[in-house]
Protein backbone atom coordinates (compact mmCIF):
# COMPACT_ATOMS: atom_id res chain seq x y z
CA UNK A 1 0.00 0.00 0.00
CA UNK A 2 2.77 2.37 1.02
CA UNK A 3 4.74 1.36 -2.04
CA UNK A 4 1.88 2.26 -4.37
CA UNK A 5 1.41 5.59 -2.56
CA UNK A 6 5.07 6.39 -3.05
CA UNK A 7 4.81 5.37 -6.68
CA UNK A 8 1.74 7.56 -7.24
CA UNK A 9 3.51 10.43 -5.53
CA UNK A 10 6.59 9.99 -7.72
CA UNK A 11 4.44 9.85 -10.86
CA UNK A 12 2.59 12.98 -9.85
CA UNK A 13 5.84 14.77 -9.16
CA UNK A 14 7.24 13.65 -12.49
CA UNK A 15 4.14 14.96 -14.26
CA UNK A 16 4.41 18.32 -12.49
CA UNK A 17 8.06 18.54 -13.38
CA UNK A 18 7.25 17.80 -17.01
CA UNK A 19 4.47 20.41 -17.13
CA UNK A 20 5.98 23.13 -14.97
CA UNK A 21 9.72 22.38 -14.95
CA UNK A 22 10.63 25.16 -17.42
CA UNK A 23 8.40 27.63 -15.53
CA UNK A 24 10.07 26.68 -12.24
CA UNK A 25 13.44 27.21 -13.85
CA UNK A 26 12.33 30.68 -14.95
CA UNK A 27 11.24 31.44 -11.37
CA UNK A 28 14.77 30.58 -10.26
CA UNK A 29 16.17 32.92 -12.92
CA UNK A 30 13.91 35.75 -11.78
CA UNK A 31 15.15 35.55 -8.18
CA UNK A 32 18.80 34.83 -8.88
CA UNK A 33 21.03 36.42 -11.51
CA UNK A 34 24.06 34.22 -10.97
CA UNK A 35 23.99 31.15 -13.22
CA UNK A 36 25.53 28.79 -10.65
CA UNK A 37 23.15 29.87 -7.92
CA UNK A 38 20.20 29.58 -10.31
CA UNK A 39 20.82 25.86 -10.47
CA UNK A 40 20.94 25.67 -6.66
CA UNK A 41 17.73 27.65 -6.32
CA UNK A 42 16.03 25.49 -8.95
CA UNK A 43 17.01 22.40 -6.94
CA UNK A 44 15.70 24.04 -3.76
CA UNK A 45 12.39 24.79 -5.47
CA UNK A 46 12.13 21.22 -6.77
CA UNK A 47 12.84 19.90 -3.28
CA UNK A 48 10.25 22.22 -1.73
CA UNK A 49 7.61 21.07 -4.24
CA UNK A 50 8.47 17.43 -3.54
CA UNK A 51 8.15 18.00 0.20
CA UNK A 52 4.92 19.96 -0.09
CA UNK A 53 3.02 17.68 -2.47
CA UNK A 54 1.77 15.19 0.16
CA UNK A 55 0.12 18.13 1.94
CA UNK A 56 -1.76 19.27 -1.18
CA UNK A 57 -5.49 18.97 -0.47
CA UNK A 58 -6.84 20.55 -3.62
CA UNK A 59 -7.92 23.87 -2.05
CA UNK A 60 -6.30 25.57 -5.04
CA UNK A 61 -5.29 24.22 -8.44
CA UNK A 62 -2.11 22.18 -8.56
CA UNK A 63 -0.47 24.83 -10.74
CA UNK A 64 -1.32 27.59 -8.26
CA UNK A 65 -0.01 25.47 -5.40
CA UNK A 66 3.28 24.78 -7.15
CA UNK A 67 3.80 28.43 -8.10
CA UNK A 68 3.11 29.49 -4.51
CA UNK A 69 5.84 27.20 -3.26
CA UNK A 70 8.27 28.24 -5.98
CA UNK A 71 7.82 31.96 -5.39
CA UNK A 72 7.94 31.60 -1.61
CA UNK A 73 11.20 29.73 -1.97
CA UNK A 74 12.48 32.39 -4.38
CA UNK A 75 11.60 35.14 -1.90
CA UNK A 76 13.34 33.30 0.95
CA UNK A 77 16.35 32.91 -1.28
CA UNK A 78 16.45 36.62 -2.06
CA UNK A 79 16.31 37.48 1.67
CA UNK A 80 18.95 35.02 2.70
CA UNK A 81 21.31 35.93 -0.10
CA UNK A 82 21.22 39.62 -0.88
CA UNK A 83 21.60 40.15 -4.62
CA UNK A 84 24.76 41.61 -6.04
CA UNK A 85 24.39 45.37 -6.46
CA UNK A 86 22.54 46.10 -9.70
CA UNK A 87 24.93 46.95 -12.45
CA UNK A 88 23.48 49.88 -14.39
CA UNK A 89 25.35 48.68 -17.48
CA UNK A 90 23.55 45.34 -17.44
CA UNK A 91 20.60 46.52 -19.50
CA UNK A 92 22.73 48.76 -21.71
CA UNK A 93 25.05 45.93 -22.57
CA UNK A 94 22.11 43.81 -23.55
CA UNK A 95 20.66 46.68 -25.53
CA UNK A 96 23.92 47.35 -27.32
CA UNK A 97 24.26 43.83 -28.62
CA UNK A 98 24.20 43.65 -32.36
CA UNK A 99 20.98 42.02 -33.51
CA UNK A 100 21.57 38.46 -34.55
CA UNK A 101 19.93 37.33 -37.74
CA UNK A 102 19.11 33.99 -36.20
CA UNK A 103 15.58 34.14 -34.82
CA UNK A 104 16.25 31.99 -31.75
CA UNK A 105 19.27 34.02 -30.84
CA UNK A 106 17.28 37.23 -31.16
CA UNK A 107 14.54 35.78 -29.00
CA UNK A 108 17.10 34.71 -26.45
CA UNK A 109 18.46 38.25 -26.41
CA UNK A 110 14.95 39.63 -25.89
CA UNK A 111 14.40 37.17 -23.09
CA UNK A 112 17.64 38.11 -21.33
CA UNK A 113 16.77 41.76 -21.74
CA UNK A 114 13.31 41.22 -20.28
CA UNK A 115 14.67 39.09 -17.44
CA UNK A 116 17.25 41.73 -16.49
CA UNK A 117 14.48 44.34 -16.34
CA UNK A 118 12.15 42.09 -14.30
CA UNK A 119 14.90 41.45 -11.75
CA UNK A 120 15.02 45.18 -11.12
CA UNK A 121 11.37 45.34 -10.11
CA UNK A 122 10.42 45.19 -6.41
CA UNK A 123 9.27 41.73 -5.23
CA UNK A 124 5.50 42.07 -5.63
CA UNK A 125 5.47 43.63 -9.13
CA UNK A 126 8.14 41.11 -10.09
CA UNK A 127 5.93 38.28 -8.94
CA UNK A 128 2.82 39.65 -10.65
CA UNK A 129 4.61 40.19 -13.97
CA UNK A 130 6.32 36.80 -13.91
CA UNK A 131 3.10 34.95 -13.19
CA UNK A 132 1.26 36.88 -15.84
CA UNK A 133 3.98 36.12 -18.39
CA UNK A 134 3.53 32.44 -17.50
CA UNK A 135 -0.07 32.80 -18.63
CA UNK A 136 -1.81 32.72 -15.26
CA UNK A 137 -5.12 34.52 -14.97
CA UNK A 138 -5.70 37.42 -12.58
CA UNK A 139 -7.67 35.05 -10.37
CA UNK A 140 -4.83 32.56 -10.18
CA UNK A 141 -2.31 35.31 -9.43
CA UNK A 142 -4.63 36.63 -6.71
CA UNK A 143 -4.76 33.12 -5.22
CA UNK A 144 -0.99 32.92 -5.20
CA UNK A 145 -0.35 36.31 -3.64
CA UNK A 146 -3.35 36.37 -1.33
CA UNK A 147 -4.68 39.68 -2.65
CA UNK A 148 -7.86 40.59 -4.57
CA UNK A 149 -8.21 40.26 -8.34
CA UNK A 150 -8.70 44.02 -8.68
CA UNK A 151 -5.51 44.54 -6.77
CA UNK A 152 -3.72 42.20 -9.17
CA UNK A 153 -5.03 44.14 -12.18
CA UNK A 154 -3.83 47.46 -10.73
CA UNK A 155 -0.43 46.07 -9.77
CA UNK A 156 0.04 44.38 -13.11
CA UNK A 157 -0.73 47.57 -14.96
CA UNK A 158 1.78 49.50 -12.83
CA UNK A 159 4.37 46.77 -13.16
CA UNK A 160 4.02 46.74 -16.96
CA UNK A 161 4.54 50.49 -17.04
CA UNK A 162 7.61 50.16 -14.81
CA UNK A 163 8.91 47.38 -17.02
CA UNK A 164 8.37 49.45 -20.15
CA UNK A 165 10.24 52.36 -18.55
CA UNK A 166 13.10 50.06 -17.67
CA UNK A 167 13.26 48.59 -21.14
CA UNK A 168 12.83 51.85 -22.97
CA UNK A 169 14.47 54.73 -21.10
CA UNK A 170 12.87 58.09 -21.96
CA UNK A 171 14.57 60.01 -24.73
CA UNK A 172 16.43 56.91 -25.79
CA UNK A 173 13.94 55.74 -28.32
CA UNK A 174 14.66 52.39 -26.75
CA UNK A 175 15.39 49.00 -28.08
CA UNK A 176 12.36 46.86 -27.71
CA UNK A 177 12.58 43.62 -25.91
CA UNK B 1 4.77 52.81 -28.71
CA UNK B 2 2.59 53.50 -25.67
CA UNK B 3 -0.49 52.74 -27.73
CA UNK B 4 0.97 49.51 -28.85
CA UNK B 5 1.72 48.53 -25.30
CA UNK B 6 -1.77 49.50 -24.24
CA UNK B 7 -3.14 47.34 -27.02
CA UNK B 8 -1.20 44.48 -25.58
CA UNK B 9 0.93 43.94 -28.65
CA UNK B 10 4.16 44.57 -26.78
CA UNK B 11 2.97 42.44 -23.91
CA UNK B 12 2.24 39.57 -26.28
CA UNK B 13 5.74 39.84 -27.69
CA UNK B 14 7.17 39.75 -24.18
CA UNK B 15 5.03 36.71 -23.35
CA UNK B 16 6.28 34.93 -26.45
CA UNK B 17 9.90 35.83 -25.76
CA UNK B 18 9.42 34.72 -22.16
CA UNK B 19 8.01 31.27 -22.62
CA UNK B 20 9.11 30.28 -26.10
CA UNK B 21 12.43 28.83 -25.05
CA UNK B 22 12.69 25.50 -26.77
CA UNK B 23 16.23 25.00 -25.54
CA UNK B 24 15.18 25.36 -21.90
CA UNK B 25 12.08 23.21 -22.39
CA UNK B 26 14.17 20.42 -23.83
CA UNK B 27 16.86 20.84 -21.19
CA UNK B 28 14.45 20.63 -18.24
CA UNK B 29 12.10 18.04 -19.74
CA UNK B 30 14.69 15.61 -21.06
CA UNK B 31 14.55 12.26 -19.21
CA UNK B 32 18.22 12.61 -18.25
CA UNK B 33 17.64 16.04 -16.73
CA UNK B 34 14.53 14.91 -14.88
CA UNK B 35 16.43 11.96 -13.48
CA UNK B 36 19.14 14.40 -12.40
CA UNK B 37 16.56 16.60 -10.66
CA UNK B 38 15.01 13.63 -8.89
CA UNK B 39 18.46 12.45 -7.82
CA UNK B 40 19.19 15.94 -6.47
CA UNK B 41 15.89 15.97 -4.57
CA UNK B 42 16.61 12.55 -3.07
CA UNK B 43 20.13 13.67 -2.12
CA UNK B 44 18.88 16.86 -0.47
CA UNK B 45 16.14 14.94 1.36
CA UNK B 46 18.79 12.55 2.68
CA UNK B 47 21.02 15.46 3.70
CA UNK B 48 18.16 17.16 5.56
CA UNK B 49 17.33 13.91 7.34
CA UNK B 50 21.01 13.36 8.18
CA UNK B 51 21.21 16.93 9.52
CA UNK B 52 18.19 16.35 11.75
CA UNK B 53 19.61 13.03 13.00
CA UNK B 54 23.00 14.68 13.63
CA UNK B 55 21.31 17.38 15.71
CA UNK B 56 19.58 14.77 17.84
CA UNK B 57 22.74 12.66 18.21
CA UNK B 58 24.83 15.68 19.25
CA UNK B 59 22.13 16.77 21.71
CA UNK B 60 21.95 13.23 23.12
CA UNK B 61 25.75 13.16 23.43
CA UNK B 62 25.83 16.40 25.40
CA UNK B 63 22.93 15.28 27.60
CA UNK B 64 24.68 11.98 28.33
CA UNK B 65 27.86 13.86 29.16
CA UNK B 66 25.89 15.90 31.70
CA UNK B 67 24.48 12.68 33.20
CA UNK B 68 28.00 11.23 33.47
CA UNK B 69 29.13 14.34 35.32
CA UNK B 70 26.55 13.96 38.07
CA UNK B 71 26.97 10.20 38.56
CA UNK B 72 28.49 9.03 41.83
CA UNK B 73 28.96 11.85 44.31
CA UNK B 74 28.85 15.08 42.37
CA UNK B 75 29.97 18.36 43.93
CA UNK B 76 28.44 21.79 43.22
CA UNK B 77 30.82 22.32 40.25
CA UNK B 78 29.57 19.13 38.52
CA UNK B 79 25.92 20.02 39.13
CA UNK B 80 26.35 23.54 37.82
CA UNK B 81 28.19 22.31 34.70
CA UNK B 82 25.61 19.60 34.03
CA UNK B 83 22.71 22.03 34.47
CA UNK B 84 24.41 24.52 32.13
CA UNK B 85 24.84 21.79 29.49
CA UNK B 86 21.22 20.62 29.73
CA UNK B 87 19.91 24.18 29.56
CA UNK B 88 22.05 24.85 26.50
CA UNK B 89 20.85 21.64 24.77
CA UNK B 90 17.19 22.43 25.51
CA UNK B 91 17.51 25.97 24.17
CA UNK B 92 19.42 24.87 21.04
CA UNK B 93 16.93 22.09 20.24
CA UNK B 94 13.86 24.26 20.72
CA UNK B 95 15.38 27.05 18.59
CA UNK B 96 16.21 24.54 15.81
CA UNK B 97 12.71 23.06 15.94
CA UNK B 98 11.03 26.49 15.80
CA UNK B 99 13.21 27.69 12.97
CA UNK B 100 12.87 24.68 10.72
CA UNK B 101 9.29 23.60 11.27
CA UNK B 102 7.93 25.08 8.06
CA UNK B 103 11.16 24.76 6.11
CA UNK B 104 11.00 21.03 6.44
CA UNK B 105 7.59 20.76 4.78
CA UNK B 106 6.39 23.85 2.94
CA UNK B 107 2.61 24.21 3.02
CA UNK B 108 2.02 26.22 -0.16
CA UNK B 109 0.84 29.36 1.61
CA UNK B 110 -0.09 32.50 -0.29
CA UNK B 111 2.67 35.10 -0.48
CA UNK B 112 0.79 37.19 2.06
CA UNK B 113 0.54 34.31 4.57
CA UNK B 114 4.12 33.32 3.89
CA UNK B 115 5.34 36.85 4.62
CA UNK B 116 3.37 36.85 7.88
CA UNK B 117 4.82 33.47 8.80
CA UNK B 118 8.36 34.66 8.10
CA UNK B 119 7.82 37.82 10.11
CA UNK B 120 6.56 35.77 13.04
CA UNK B 121 9.53 33.45 12.71
CA UNK B 122 11.99 36.35 12.67
CA UNK B 123 10.25 38.05 15.59
CA UNK B 124 10.56 34.79 17.52
CA UNK B 125 14.22 34.66 16.63
CA UNK B 126 14.72 38.21 17.89
CA UNK B 127 12.95 37.25 21.11
CA UNK B 128 15.19 34.17 21.44
CA UNK B 129 18.26 36.31 20.87
CA UNK B 130 17.10 38.73 23.53
CA UNK B 131 16.67 35.81 25.94
CA UNK B 132 20.11 34.58 24.87
CA UNK B 133 21.56 37.92 25.98
CA UNK B 134 19.71 37.74 29.31
CA UNK B 135 21.03 34.22 29.79
CA UNK B 136 24.53 35.40 28.99
CA UNK B 137 24.22 38.21 31.53
CA UNK B 138 22.93 35.72 34.08
CA UNK B 139 25.89 33.45 33.40
CA UNK B 140 28.32 36.33 33.87
CA UNK B 141 26.57 37.34 37.08
CA UNK B 142 26.91 33.77 38.30
CA UNK B 143 30.41 32.89 37.08
CA UNK B 144 32.24 36.04 38.21
CA UNK B 145 31.67 35.38 41.94
CA UNK B 146 31.82 31.61 41.36
CA UNK B 147 35.32 31.80 39.86
CA UNK B 148 36.36 34.15 42.66
CA UNK B 149 35.05 31.68 45.24
CA UNK B 150 36.71 28.64 43.58
CA UNK B 151 40.11 30.31 43.31
CA UNK B 152 39.99 31.79 46.82
CA UNK B 153 39.12 28.43 48.32
CA UNK B 154 42.36 26.90 46.97
CA UNK B 155 45.55 26.75 49.06
CA UNK B 156 47.08 30.26 49.04
CA UNK B 157 50.31 29.12 47.31
CA UNK B 158 48.34 28.00 44.21
CA UNK B 159 46.51 31.32 43.86
CA UNK B 160 48.68 33.05 41.29
CA UNK B 161 47.87 35.90 38.91
CA UNK B 162 47.92 33.34 36.09
CA UNK B 163 45.05 31.48 37.75
CA UNK B 164 42.99 34.70 37.90
CA UNK B 165 43.91 35.75 34.38
CA UNK B 166 43.26 32.28 32.94
CA UNK B 167 39.85 31.88 34.53
CA UNK B 168 38.52 35.38 33.97
CA UNK B 169 40.23 35.63 30.56
CA UNK B 170 38.46 32.48 29.42
CA UNK B 171 35.16 33.85 30.68
CA UNK B 172 35.71 37.16 28.88
CA UNK B 173 36.62 35.38 25.64
CA UNK B 174 33.63 33.05 25.82
CA UNK B 175 31.15 35.78 26.66
CA UNK B 176 32.68 38.09 24.04
CA UNK B 177 32.41 35.44 21.32
CA UNK B 178 28.76 34.74 22.19
CA UNK B 179 27.94 38.44 22.33
CA UNK B 180 29.51 39.06 18.91
CA UNK B 181 27.65 36.08 17.41
CA UNK B 182 24.34 37.23 18.91
CA UNK B 183 24.89 40.80 17.66
CA UNK B 184 25.70 39.58 14.13
CA UNK B 185 22.66 37.31 14.03
CA UNK B 186 20.47 40.09 15.38
CA UNK B 187 21.67 42.50 12.69
CA UNK B 188 20.98 39.93 9.95
CA UNK B 189 17.56 39.17 11.40
CA UNK B 190 16.67 42.87 11.55
CA UNK B 191 17.77 43.33 7.91
CA UNK B 192 15.52 40.48 6.83
CA UNK B 193 12.68 41.77 8.94
CA UNK B 194 12.99 45.16 7.25
CA UNK B 195 12.86 43.49 3.80
CA UNK B 196 9.77 41.56 4.90
CA UNK B 197 8.09 44.67 6.21
CA UNK B 198 8.65 46.37 2.87
CA UNK B 199 7.04 43.38 1.19
CA UNK B 200 4.15 43.36 3.65
CA UNK B 201 3.64 47.05 2.90
CA UNK B 202 3.62 46.29 -0.84
CA UNK B 203 0.97 43.66 -0.20
CA UNK B 204 -1.05 46.19 1.74
CA UNK B 205 -0.59 44.58 5.16
CA UNK B 206 1.20 47.46 6.91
Amino acid sequence: MQGSDAEASAERYDRILHLLGPALWRVARVYEADAGRQEDLFQEICLAVWKALPGFRGEASERTFVFRIAHNRGLSHSWSRPPAPADPRELDELTDRAPDPEEESLRSQQRDHLLAAIRRLPPVPRQVVTLSLEGLSHREIAEILGISENNVAVRLSRARTALRDLLMPPGDGGVEA
Amino acid sequence: MKDRIENGEQWNRWTTAWSDDQHLDEAVRSPRRREEILRGVRRQTALMAAGAVAQVVIAAGFTAFGVLLVRGEPGPLEWVTALAIWTFVAIALSAAATGERRLWRPAGETTRDFVQLCRRRLSNRLRNLRWGLYLLALEVAFFVPWIWWVIRSRPPETVTWQAWAGSYGFLVLLVGAFAVAIAALRRRTLDRLRALETLARELGDL
